[in-house]
């Protein structure tokens, strides 16, 4: 019966139709994340080692956090440009902060996790009134906030980095471990279990979902689509926040454009992991994925010597595949 | 109702933008640490390309302190070239061949015979770099008493915007000259001979390169000359030894980066031959956070490299990095921000050179005083001078002015200066 159901199935996917109905079900990211590890694996005896796996995946895990809190977002149907110029404010902050609290690694470290939640979450928090209470298209008020956000980075360091931080900081949260475990990895799996509790076991979890998917709807339904709109912004500035202050940890000082690259990696890590911009579609892990993938394949390009100019070319290229197979795998059978 | 706060794109035409449409921007950003376009965290460097002539400082001597010298002091040490400015003889970083020079001399500072007043205008102020000439400019005029208008574009791909800027401060009654830091070494002449030529308003250039044939003078100081400097050190230091070096100099599509490359290149096959070898070059963008990536990817690719070589954020974050490897390859910077100087002091880094930022924005407002004061350049001053580069490093640092090269550390950025009455 099974193997009827499942020869059905891969008939239904017409010429290639296994290989058609395996990408569906796993996903196009982790067959990719397979023969990119095998290439880079073969190509290079530097990159299937101990220390750079644990580099890729330390290098990942910022995005990994941002790419979830792109992905909250883009659940709802919207998206947030301004997540980079957050993370730069709050490294700013965060090093202002940890100067003043040189001697006293205790407070310094309260303080700074504090602020660095409170800016971000904050940030987030005007991101969610403005589309949600004033309607304003996400797209502007992200991009504006984005502007915004910047330039108060750049007034408030004179443009230039917060350096002469204490060194408790980055030893506590950056190179610090936990049984063992680094501190940014314990971090990245608590927020990743957390937003799958709260995406998955809980009300606001589902009425992202519904919402994105049809927000209408889901307001008919007796859903509070501004709340809940308002509250994915919200938390992803939480999110966003964590990743500021641990990747100032990492840099080692406050760096008025920091982050930079973040908002759009993180939107093209959600979309290759699965995550509709359209909302209402995709998962965490998928995001995750994405961001491994992303950061993988750089990572793998340096290893074996690969010019910049031909990186940015093969990323196109891997794009372009990515957009080809997605049509391929999902066209009409 | 909430329709219109929805974005209606798909996954597939969000790939389709991000691969089509934005290809420059999107795969820049997804690969950052491929590097082009804006420097960024104190990376921010001119549009400059190879010297003829090395200008690296023989003696490593310090420069005199500005501040509170009267005006017909020698001031510090510059390389100059004078003669006429044929734009014919001119390839790009290189001082044109029509021009005299280099003459090592001191630098003296004028007196203005009016509070003139100066426009300025910079690819941004964003970066330590660029508020390192800021203070210079600032500080110069000041001291002289003539007033600054200074604007500042978005970063080295806002063309555009500079060039509307250089307009608008051209079009102002009040602004009687401007000093220009170019984005672009080509694509500025026009505007350059329309101010020059039909505004009849003289136009000066500092720190980055550029063709411009009516350009009146330049105060500035060629990357491929750091990059020369960075590669006499390695060189110096190597002590005969086969030595390996990753190098990583910043965006690849920059203007000043590859310099850095050329001249570190040229500087290593004429004093060692053979002895240093480069490994890999990694270009990326100036953001720590790419340049941290590209460091543990290099090391992991490297594990045996004996010397980091590149831009001044990848090697300001390097010791971090370095602090829990077993083997430290030694770290030499192409140029200095205010971090690396501190670690230079603590021996972390081993050498970086000094193209003494801010005194270059004062010998652009000194020039600009000069022309209009009526001095001819070329003639009465040098057309092109620039401080001569010096390599700072653990063993010398004490005998540098941290203001020569950085302005104070509390300076914060100033746009406006009025004139003296």
């Amino acid at each position: 019966m099974l193997r009827e159901v499942t020869a059905t199935r891969v008939a239904a996917f017409g010429r290639f139709g296994r290989l058609r109905s395996v990408i569906d079900q796993l996903g196009l990211l982790p067959v990719l994340l397979i023969v990119l590890l095998v290439f880079f694996s073969i190509a290079s005896p530097n990159f299937f080692t101990r220390a750079n796996l644990s580099t890729i995946l330390t290098q990942a895990l910022f995005l990994i956090i941002v790419s979830v809190a792109q992905t909250l977002v883009l659940l709802t149907g919207g998206f947030d440009l301004s997540m980079g110029s957050s993370i730069a404010l709050v490294s700013i902050i965060v090093g202002l902060q940890l100067l003043d609290h040189a001697d006293s690694p205790t407070t310094g470290l309260l303080v700074a996790t504090l602020v660095a939640i409170a800016v971000a979450t904050g940030i987030g928090a005007l991101n969610g009134l403005f589309v949600s209470l004033f309607r304003v298209p996400p797209f502007i008020v992200t991009l504006a906030m984005m502007t915004a956000v910047s330039g108060l980075a750049l007034h408030v360091s004179r443009g230039v980095p917060i350096f002469g931080l204490p060194g408790y900081f980055s030893s506590t949260l950056y190179t610090g471990k936990i049984f063992g475990v680094p501190v940014p990895w314990v971090v990245t799996a608590l927020v990743l279990l957390i937003m799958y509790v709260v995406l998955h076991w809980t009300r606001f979890g589902r009425y992202w979902y519904a919402i994105g998917s049809n927000a209408e709807a889901a307001r008919l339904s007796g859903i509070a689509v501004r709340f809940y709109l308002f509250l994915a912004y919200t938390i992803a500035g939480v999110l966003v926040g964590i990743t500021g202050l641990l990747l100032t940890a990492r840099v080692g000082s406050g760096e008025p454009t920091l982050g930079a690259s973040f908002p759009l990696e993180s939107i093209a890590a959600a979309v290759l992991g699965g995550v509709s911009i359209r909302g209402g579609e995709g998962n965490l892990f998928g995001a995750a994925l994405g961001a491994v993938f992303l950061v993988m394949l750089r990572n793998g390009m340096n290893i074996i010597g690969v010019s910049s100019y031909t990186q940015m070319i093969i990323t196109g290229g891997l794009l372009v595949l990515a957009v080809i197979i997605d049509n391929w795998v999902h066209r009409e059978r | 109702m909430y329709e219109g706060t929805m974005v209606r794109f798909t996954r597939r035409t969000v790939l389709r933008t991000l691969v089509v449409g934005g290809m420059s921007v999107a795969a820049g950003s997804l690969l950052a640490a491929c590097g082009g376009g804006t420097p960024a965290g104190g990376g921010a460097q001119p549009t400059t390309a190879p010297a003829a002539t090395p200008t690296t400082a023989p003696a490593a001597g310090a420069t005199p302190t500005v501040g509170g010298a009267s005006p017909a002091e020698e001031l510090w040490d510059v390389a100059s070239y004078y003669g006429t400015y044929d734009v014919s003889t001119k390839q790009p970083g290189r001082p044109a061949a029509s021009l005299q020079g280099p003459k090592y001399e001191k630098w003296t500072r004028p007196k203005a015979k009016k509070p003139y007043m100066i426009g300025v205008s910079f690819p941004h102020l964003k970066d330590p770099y660029w508020l390192a000439v800021d203070y210079g400019i600032v500080d110069e005029a000041q001291i002289l008493g003539v007033g600054i208008e200074l604007v500042a574009a978005q970063g080295y791909n806002d063309l555009t915007g500079q060039i509307n800027q250089v307009e608008d401060l051209a079009n102002r009654a009040d602004i009687e000259g401007i000093i220009l830091a170019a984005i672009s070494y080509a694509s500025q002449d026009q505007l350059v001979t329309e101010i020059v030529k039909n505004k009849k308003k003289p136009v000066i250039e500092v720190i980055n390169d550029i063709q411009a044939p009516d350009i009146m003078a330049k105060a500035l100081v060629s990357f491929y000359d750091m990059g020369y400097a960075a590669g006499t050190f390695v060189a110096e230091d190597a002590a005969g030894q086969n030595v390996t070096v990753v190098f990583l100099p910043g965006p690849a599509g920059s203007g000043w980066a590859p310099d850095t490359v050329d001249g570190f290149k040229a500087a290593v096959e004429e004093k060692v031959p053979g002895k240093v070898q480069i490994l890999d070059v990694k270009w990326g963008d100036t953001g720590k956070d790419v340049q941290v990536s590209l460091i543990e990817d290099s090391l992991n690719a490297y594990p045996d490299v004996t010397y980091l070589v590149g831009n001044a954020v990848a090697i300001d974050a390097a010791p971090d990095i370095l602090a829990n490897r077993a083997k430290k390859p030694k770290l030499v910077s192409t140029y200095i921000i205010p971090p690396l100087y501190d670690k230079i002091a603590e021996g972390k880094v081993a050498a970086a050179p000094t193209d003494f930022t801010a005194l270059q924005g004062r010998m652009a407002v000194d020039m600009m005083v000069r022309i209009l004061n009526g001095e001819k350049p070329g003639v009465d001053f040098p057309f092109r001078s620039g401080p001569i580069i010096k390599v700072v490093t653990p063993q010398n640092y004490k005998e540098f002015k941290y203001e020569d090269m950085f302005g104070p550390r509390d300076f914060r950025p100033v746009f406006s200066v009025k004139p003296k009455a």
